[in-house]
């Protein structure tokens, strides 16, 4: 692929990521429900972003809204608790981001070849 | 399916384990939460298991192991194995059986009891010499939810899974003999 190419693809793929799942914490909430198959704990979320209830809670509404994360209650020692877990969409989404960066990388690297040279 | 996942439901099986479902025909999210727990304490008191653990986030989780109860689900939810644990294996379970799913906080709090105890065994594991005071406050850290009773009890459960018999030398045994008799 040329770099014109590259560059004409990293546009492209703007267009084709849906802006309100490619924040910094988005990004994140939708690659750690990927890993964590089995689903996370809101409590858990909190403590691995260290971030607000607050803020925590409208980045998972919004990942939710767009169907990309799944909500589910359980009762875990009595005590209802919320879990999250990745949906298609979310993990078609996240695929998109991960293709997207990596024609970054792919166009940096082409730069670096051509200094080398 | 892979040997270490059929030497976990082995353990699961030797231990008596019922594994629910959720609506569909995966494990339910409580049951993959316990599971993953055992497996983790399991490896950690030295059953050979091909699976890694992390403890960021929602562990110990095992990638892997969750990628083996998805694609298989039916073994695990009937315990279905040709696996047959070994003696050394037997009594780590036995243990794990003896000093957590038989204590008497499991009725309650099954669930902390196995996530705190898993990851103190998990933490001492990268860090033998780790004090019980660090102990507390990283498990505090990492899993605000747990009481601080719940942690205490948890590292003395974990002191008691990780001994060793060679541990009680014949000084300690004196030791521990002349507290025995005092009046």
């Amino acid at each position: 692929m040329s770099t014109n190419q590259i560059l004409d693809e990293i546009i492209k793929g703007t267009e084709r990521i849906n802006s309100k799942a490619c924040t910094l914490n988005r990004s994140l909430l939708l690659a750690l429900c990927y890993y964590f198959i089995d689903g996370i704990q809101f409590r858990e979320l909190k403590t691995a972003l260290n971030i607000s209830d607050g803020n925590l809670s409208s980045n998972l509404r919004a990942l939710t809204k767009v169907d990309y994360l799944k909500e589910e209650e359980t009762i875990l020692d009595k005590k209802k608790i919320k879990y999250f877990s990745i949906t298609k969409n979310g993990k078609r989404e996240l695929e998109k981001i991960i293709n997207w960066i990596g024609l970054i990388k792919k166009l940096l690297e082409e730069d670096k070849n051509e200094t080398e040279l | 399916m892979k040997p270490s996942y059929k030497k976990i439901i082995a353990v699961l099986k030797y231990l008596g384990f019922s594994i629910e479902r959720s609506d569909g025909p995966d494990v339910s999210f409580n049951s993959r939460f316990k599971i993953q727990k055992i497996a983790y304490l399991c490896k950690g008191l030295g059953i050979d298991l091909y699976h890694k653990f992390t403890i960021r986030v929602h562990g110990p989780y095992s990638h892997v192991l969750a990628q083996d109860y998805y694609k298989f689900p039916e073994a695990i939810v009937n315990l279905e194995t040709d696996y047959v644990l070994n003696e050394s294996e037997s009594q780590i379970a036995d243990e794990i059986k003896e000093n957590v799913l038989d204590h008497y906080l499991t009725k309650d709090y099954e669930t902390e009891l196995l996530e705190a105890v898993s990851t103190i065994i998990y933490l001492k594991e990268e860090n033998p010499d780790i004090s019980d005071d660090d102990i507390f406050a990283t498990v505090k850290k990492m899993k605000s939810h747990l009481k601080e009773s719940m942690i205490i009890i948890s590292n003395n459960i974990s002191k008691e899974l990780l001994f060793k018999p060679e541990y009680l030398t014949e000084e300690i045994r004196k030791e521990l003999d002349m507290w025995d008799n005092i009046d």
